[in-house]
Formats: structure tokens, sequence, C-alpha cells
């Protein structure tokens, strides 16, 4: 499998994120030491006093019940201080890592995201990050305490005859190499887990997301068997993950009886040569199973680790990828009211095409334009042929391969992606509403705005008379994907919005299309007012936003063929002139 | 909570282009980051009450065999016990404690097991109540011959008590094999008759018949087999363009597929992708354009060759080349079929049979282009701005 690295690196990346919370490690570390420590005390304590009646001894017992009894109520107080600290500083550093994730989500987007699928991402975010805390609450500790606790023990027993150590030293050893020994089919079984989980997750959202379409096209049946199949895929890969852990499991059991028993024998022997006080015998033995339990919690653990690790690798591949755009700008725009000219220069753009896959044709050739405030400039051109790309890149979505795109002369690269965004809005395509009500979304683009402040600029984007008939007005829960709204109410929220933040760039992507005449009107009365004292950027299909623009450039497969005024193209361009004739007599057919 | 964060997180991430549009991604990492602490806390307190559990019992099994011992040592002290039983008594006490020990790790996952189940029975008890799915493919054996006629008689439907009806007393009729154009402004109930067509919601009151036979739970599933929608959002499926057309058509053969990307005028657009009918689509068909993702929707239609077939009209997004050929390709493919369209054109409203004009779910009109000309104002009205549109170049 790609990518794949051994336990230890995926462990040492993992402690890394523990940086911060070093104060909670010692003290997880040290009350799962002592919660440990305390049984085996207890039971040395018991069995002592056990052994001291058999030897005819009396006169301890009282003494050595009331040790026990305060050593009972210990175990008791640090079993609950040893869940409660391991697992505040695990869920600390969860969510912590989940912050990083979705700030790692934000920066990578839309980018580098445009071949993985939300759900699955998602799926990295809650369940993939939820199962770490194995690791973290459990793990480090674990292993830090299976060393220890035994290897007093050990010493302890030493004591007493070197050979009791040295009878169990080898089982020990056995034990360590079982989950070793199984690590390569572990790992790669978790992965299998954690990708058929994200793959499942995929496919819910993409049913739930599609549900319109599954139903009007009677797909039930095929979309069931495909979620079928991936939920087959998911519970196969959980079979064949659980049957190896009960195998190694079982292994694991039985050699740490066996070696109970070898401890046993030992130091029956040895009692029964005289070496050892027959006092000791009960104390030996109860030690000498005591021994294995940490260990075998630990290797219990580890049977898991092929889950962990599985869903470490996801977790950290999505923390270790790179963003295709880097946010190094110092120089911060600050926007002083004053003129803004915004110029592409000689800009040459093409996607990067992913993995294994051939090169992408150019996008944008040596593109050269600029408009400033008060102007509108109208891009045309037919679909493909780069348009909306000049969007995308003057937000930095992407960044330009030659050439450069300049605000008042500075590179867009040497400013903050924050602050670049404070000066460039976009009013996108595909208009995404929140599920929260109305207001919110359009706080969204302002967030300290006034409830006046939102009505006014409802009002302006003419979408207060239909908010207000909404059943709750501005406090109206938008459903998922805006349902009930349609596309012209949407498009005006997102003018709206555009008003509230009202930088002095604007780029409206593709807007007013086709809506119903209505609307369109509505629209264009929206936007003409929205386009005062600002550096308009239209991508236009309409006539009629196209004539109302100050200049046009015309953009055919990634060139421009044609710049200047309306009546110009139509005299110089004959590409221009082919276009609005399309539109011209698209119309006049009808 | 758990689900809550899952949606926020879901919300924010397939919205994020407008967030960052709109520059508000700093803010909403802030929110996402306050959620997560909710979850977290939410957690941790759970937990604390798990642990409490926990806690008490291994208290007890602590104390039970440190008793229990006790009383063993002391009852061999004073001779009622036999030295070698004390000997079973101390290692019967503690293999007696062990299952309690594995209790006490079982209840932890045991307790999130239970937390889990009332979501999953709360999910499966909840009631279907407007829908008509509910009862989807239960009953094929009705299946009759329908003609593809639609009428709707009186309906009035409202989507919750809350927000009032959406349909007021609606009633229309089709006939079959002709073309009927809704036009209206939105919000005035045109999206809710298709959905209402295609069986996602029962009507509070009235009848829809399709084909002389009433609309009802018992055979919306043979209604749906004969109607085929093109819808304005079209959802494209992750898998490859084939696999998207063939979502109209299971067991279409690879030419059945071609043919319906020719007939929806998409075959040009992909064969010039760089593998053709085999890319990949996005999750959402980001990479297609609206009108790609309709002409897609289209080419399903035509496998499934339906008797009726409703087409939502996308309200924008569109350049000339894509609305020319999606009006193209619908006008062939309600060739000989009953044809619904929310209309935005004018050259589809132009086209249709029947015109009926929706204002705040009620008809206001309905009849041909020429008699609504004449004598209705809002229709005028509507077309007028449609035609100062058309005019603006004819000067």
């Amino acid at each position: 499998m790609k990518n794949e690295k051994p336990r230890i690196k995926y462990a040492f990346a993992l402690t890394k994120h523990i940086k911060g919370f070093g104060v909670y490690l010692f003290f997880a570390v040290l009350f799962n030491l002592i919660y440990k420590l305390l049984p085996l005390i207890t039971a040395l304590v018991t069995s002592y006093l056990v052994g001291s009646v058999l030897m005819g001894n009396h006169a301890e017992v009282i003494h050595l019940m009331t040790i026990a009894g305060v050593l009972v109520l210990l175990m008791g107080a640090f079993s609950y201080l040893d869940l409660l600290v391991g697992h505040d500083m695990a869920y600390r550093i969860l969510t912590k890592l989940r912050d990083k994730c979705y700030d790692k989500l934000d920066e990578l987007a839309p980018a580098a995201l445009m071949d993985k699928r939300s759900g699955d991402m998602i799926s990295i975010i809650l369940n993939d990050v939820e199962t770490l805390e194995w690791y973290y609450a459990h793990t480090i500790s674990q292993i830090i305490v299976a060393v220890m606790v035994p290897t007093a023990a050990l010493v302890f027993m030493g004591i007493f005859s070197w050979a009791l150590p040295v009878v169990i030293l080898p089982f020990i050893a056995l034990l360590i190499m079982i989950p070793k020994h199984s690590s390569h089919h572990s790992d790669s079984q978790g992965a299998q887990v954690r990708q058929t989980t994200g793959k499942l997750s995929a496919i819910i959202v993409d049913g739930v997301q599609g549900i319109k379409d599954i139903i009007s096209f009677q797909w039930q049946q095929e979309y069931f068997s495909r979620f079928f199949q991936a939920n087959a895929e998911y519970s196969g890969a959980s079979m064949t993950y659980a049957k190896r852990r009960a195998n190694e499991n079982r292994r694991i059991i039985l050699l740490i009886e066996v070696a109970t028993l070898a401890a046993y024998i030992t130091a029956t022997t040895l009692v029964g040569y005289g070496s050892i006080s027959p006092l000791w015998l009960m104390p030996l033995f109860v030690l000498s199973a005591a021994i294995f339990s940490p260990i075998f919690e630990a290797l219990n653990m580890s049977t898991n680790y092929g889950l962990i690790f599985g869903a470490a690798q996801r977790v950290l591949n999505l923390l270790e990828k790179e963003p295709l755009v880097s946010d190094n700008g110092k120089t911060r725009f600050d926007y002083d009211g004053k003129d803004i000219v915004v110029q592409f220069r000689n800009v040459s753009f093409t996607y990067p095409a992913e993995e294994s896959k051939d090169q992408n044709p150019p996008v944008l050739r040596n593109i050269d334009f600029s408009f400033r405030t008060g102007e509108t400039l109208a891009l045309v051109g037919a679909s493909g042929s780069g348009k909306t790309t000049v969007a995308r890149l003057l937000q930095r979505f992407w960044d330009v391969n030659s050439g450069s795109i300049c605000i008042n002369s500075m590179d867009i690269r040497e400013t903050p992606l924050e602050s670049l965004r404070e000066i460039v809005t976009v009013v996108p395509q595909d208009v995404y509403l929140f599920n929260v009500n109305v207001a919110e979304n359009l706080r969204l683009s302002c967030p300290g705005a006034t409830d006046e402040e939102i009505r006014a600029a409802a009002k302006k984007a003419r979408a207060d008379c239909f908010i207000k008939q909404l059943p709750e007005g501005y406090d109206t829960i938008i459903g998922e994907r805006g349902l009930r709204l349609s596309g012209g109410e949407k498009q005006r929220l997102s003018i709206a919005q555009a008003f509230l933040k009202g930088s002095p760039v604007l780029v409206l992507d593709e807007i007013s299309a086709s809506l119903d005449s209505e609307n369109e009107r509505l629209i264009n009365q929206a936007i003409q007012s929205l386009k005062k004292r600002r550096a308009t950027l239209v991508i236009a299909h309409r006539i009629s936003i196209i004539r109302s623009a100050d200049r046009i450039v015309a953009i055919k497969d990634g060139r421009i063929v044609g710049k200047g005024t309306y009546e110009e193209l139509m005299k110089n361009c004959p590409y221009f002139r082919t276009l609005i004739g399309e539109e011209f007599n698209g119309k006049s057919e009808n | 909570m758990h689900a809550q964060y899952y949606s926020d997180c879901l919300d924010s991430v397939q919205g994020i282009t407008t967030l960052k549009a709109f520059n508000a991604n700093a803010r909403q990492k802030q929110m996402i980051h306050k959620k997560g602490e909710q979850l977290r806390q939410a957690i941790m307190g759970h937990l604390r009450i798990t642990m409490l559990e926990t806690f008490v019992l291994q208290l007890f099994a602590g104390l039970g065999s440190a008793f229990s011992i006790a009383v063993a040592a002391y009852q061999t002290a004073i001779g009622n016990m036999a030295q070698e039983d004390l000997v079973y008594a101390l290692f019967l006490i503690g293999a007696c404690f062990v299952p309690f020990y594995a209790l006490i790790s079982a209840w932890h996952f045991g307790y999130r097991g239970v937390t889990a189940s009332y979501r999953i029975k709360k999910t499966i008890d909840e009631p279907v109540t407007r829908s008509l799915l509910s009862e989807t493919g239960i009953n094929h054996q009705t299946k009759t011959c329908v003609s593809g006629d639609i009428s709707f008689d009186h309906v009035c439907f409202a989507y919750n008590e809350l927000d009032g009806d959406v349909l007021k007393k609606v009633s229309f009729f089709v006939p079959y094999q002709t073309t009927t154009a809704l036009v209206g402004a939105s919000g005035s109930g045109k999206s809710t008759i298709a959905s209402l067509l295609a069986g996602f919601y029962a009507v509070r009151d009235g009848v829809i018949s399709i084909g002389g036979i009433a609309l009802s739970a018992q055979n919306v599933s043979l209604a749906q087999e004969q109607i085929g929608v093109v819808w304005q959002d079209c959802h494209m499926f992750y898998g490859t363009v084939e696999d998207n057309i063939r979502i109209g058509k299971p067991d279409a053969t690879k030419e059945e597929i071609v043919q319906a990307g020719k007939q929806a005028n998409i075959h040009d657009f992909i064969d010039s992708l760089p593998e053709g009918y085999h890319t990949m689509i996005g999750e959402r068909g980001m990479r297609f354009s609206g009108g790609e993702r309709q002409r897609i929707a289209l080419a399903r239609v035509f496998l499934r060759n339906p008797p009726i077939v409703i087409l939502d009209e996308a309200t924008s997004s569109l350049d000339r080349k894509n609305e020319i050929a999606i009006q193209d390709a619908f006008a062939r493919l309600s060739r000989g079929k009953t044809a619904l369209v929310i209309a935005h054109r004018l050259g589809t409203i132009q086209n249709a049979d029947q015109i009926i004009i929706m204002d705040t779910g009620r008809v206001h009109a309905k009849g041909t282009h020429e008699e609504l000309t004449h004598t209705v104002s809002v229709y005028r009205k509507l077309m007028g701005s449609q035609m100062k549109v058309g005019q603006a170049y004819e000067e």
C-alpha cells in the first residue's frame, strides 16, 4: 500500500501532538503506574497475611488487614484518577487534532480537494481522530507501565532467587514477539477497515444529497446494492480484523497461562529445596500471576494497533498535505477608499494534473487585462473558455503558472490571503447557503452587522420582500443546501452578502444568466447599485449584462481574442460577433 | 452531539468556496473549533459518569476480595478452617472477582452501545407522514397500462403546518402527448407541483391522477415508472459519466448510452473529455457546469423513455449554447410524450400547447400563448420583461 510507514514513525508523529500537554501526560502515566502497582502490593500483603496464618503466626493479622483495606481504597481512588486524567488529556488532544484537520481542509480547499469526497474527509475528522483516543488515553501510559511494573516485580522476585526472573523473562520476550509478528497483517487490515469506513460514509452522503434523482429514476435498487456492497466490504474488513485479533489474543493468553504455570512450578521447587521461606510461597505465586496483567493489557491494546495506525495514517496524511497555494504574503492591503486597479499581467495557467494522470491542457494563455474602480469589465466566451478560472485565480484558489495578478501594482501573492479576500468579493456561480437562519447566512460576510444593516443590504439586493414572506422572516432556518429557496432567491441572498461585505473589488460569476423575468429584473437592479464605486468584473452570458459593461474582454480557448467596447468588438472581433450572434439568434428564433 | 458536529463540519466543507469568497472561513474555523470544544465537554461529561460507575465496581471488587480473604484467614486462625483450604480460598477469591474486572472494561463500551441504540431506534421509528414513499414498491401487481395524461383536482399542499398551504386548490389537466409550461414568480408553487408528481409528498387535500388513476401510496412506484424528471439541480453521483447516465436504465448497453448521450446533445462534450464516457465525475458533479449536468440528466431520461417527462428549467448559470442544447434535447424528448416544464425561457413558454400561470400557490390563468397575451395582463408583464431583453440586441 502507498504511503505505508513503519509504526514507530506514526507513533512518533502522533506523540508530537502531545506537545503542550506534558503535565497531563506526566500525571496520566504516574496515576496509571500507581493504579497498576497497587493491586500488586495489595495482593502481596494479603498473600503474605495468608502465608503468616499458615505458618501459625496470628499476631499480625489485624495490622495487615488494615493495610490491605487502605490499599484497596487507594486503588479505587487511583482507578478513577487514572481514567479521568488519561481521558481528559486524550480528548483535549483529539479536539486539537480535529481543529487542525479542519483548518487543514480549509487551507487545502478547493484546489487540493477536487478529487476528494466531503463525506470521506469528514470521516477523518470525526471517526479516525476518535480512534486515536486509544492511542492517547491508553497506549502510551500502558506501554510505560507494562515495562515498569513487571521490571519492579522481577527485581523483587530476583531478591529471593535469580531463578524466577530467568524462567519468566523468555516468556515476556515471546509475548512481545506476537504483535510484532502480525503487525504487517494488522496494519494492512486496519487500513482496510478505515478505508471502507470512509467509502461507506461517502456513499451515504452521496445518496442523501442525490435522493431526488434516486427516487425519480427509481434507482433505489442500484443505489442500495452499491450501499450494501460498501457495507459488506466494511463488515468484511472488520470481520477479518476481528478474527486476526482474536487469534492473537488466543496466543497471548495461552502463553501467559503457560508462563504463570512455569513460575508456580519454579517457586514451589525453590521452596521445596528450602532456598525460599514457605512464608513467601503465597506472595510469589500471586506476584508471578500479577506480573502479566499490565503486559496483557498492553498486548490486548496492541491488537488494535492496526486500527490505530490505520487511522493515524489517514489523519497524518491529511495534516501533511501541502496546499497548492501558500499563504506567505506579508504586506497587508490596506484599503483607504482610494481607487483600485486590478491587473492580470500575461497570466498563463494549467490545472495541476491528478496523480498518475496526463498533463492537463492549459486553460489560460498570456491573459493580459485590467479594470479599475468605477468600471465594469465583462469577460465573455463560450463555456470552458477559462472565464471562471479567472475568478478562481483572483481569489488565489490556485496560483498562476506564469505572469502575475496585481492589485494597485502589488502581486496578490505578496499579501496574506485573508487580506486579499477582504478586498475581493466573488458572488459565486453556485451559491451555497448554510444550515442556519437567513440573517446568520447574511451575517457570514460581515460578522458585526446589526439587524438594521442586514435588512438594508437585503433591501438593496431586492431580497427583503421574499425574506419577509418566509414563515419566520429573517429567523427562518434555511434547509440543508437551501432546499426551499429558488435559484433567483439564493442569488439575491448572495448579492446581499456582497453588499454587506462591501469590498472594493467585485467579481460576479455567471450571475443572472437566465432567471425568470421578474428575478432577472430584480437581480439586474441589485447589481447595478452594487457596482457603484467598485471595480467590477462580470463573467457574463446575458446580452444585457454584456452591453452594460464599460469594456469587454473576449476569451476563446484560454486566449484573449478581442478587447474593447461593445461597438468596437462588434466591428473588429469576428469571434465576439459569433458569440453575440448565437445569443441573438437563440432569442429571435423563439 | 456527534451528529451536530458532523453536520456542521459537512456543511462547512461543502460550502468552503462560498466561505472563502466572503472571507468568512476564519470565523467558520472558530465556530468549528467552538463546536469541537463543546463536543469534548459533552464527551467528558458523559465519561465522568461512566468512570464513576467503574470506580464503584472497582472499589467493591477490591474490598470484597480483601474482606473475604480476611474472613478466611481469621477462620483458619481460630481453627474453623483447614490450612490447605485457606490456600484454595486465596486463589478462588481472586478468580471469583476476575469476571467483575472484565465487566468493568465492558461497561465502557456497553454504555456507548446503549446511547447509539437510542438514536438508531429514533431514526427507524421516525414516522413517514407526508411522503408517499413509505409504501414504495409494495404493490407492483396493480400494474396496468397508464396513458400519460395528468390531472390535478383541487390539490392543496403544505410542507408543514406552520408554513401554511403552498398549493391552494390547484386544478389543471395536461392531455396525453401535449406540453404544458408552468410559469410564475419564484415561490409561486411550480417546483412543488413537480415534487408532488414525482411522489415525494402526499397531498393534503384533493387528487392527483396520472392516466386517470389517482396517485396513492399503493401505486406511487408505478407512477414513478411513468415519469422522468430532469431536476434543476441534478445530482451527479460519484462514478463515471457512463455510470451516471446508466442510472436511467441499469441494464443499458454501451450503444444505448452513447445513443442517449447523442439525443441529449451531450455526446460531443463527453467525447471531448480525456477519458470519454469513463471520465470520473467528482463529488456533486463538481467539474461539470449546471447545463452539462442537466444534459446528463436528460440522457438518463432518454434511456428510460417514460411516457411522461418533467423538466425543471434552470433559473441560472446557463450560457446560450447550453440553453439551446437543452431546449433542443428536451423538444426531441417530449415528442409523443406528455410533458410538463417549469419554464423560465420565452422559447419554451411560446412552444407549449398550454401555459399555466401560477401565483402564490394558485392557478392564476391557463391558456395558449396567444390567448394569454390577449387576455391576461400578468402574462403580458411577465413576457414583457423577457421581450425587453430580446429587443436589446435587435436595436
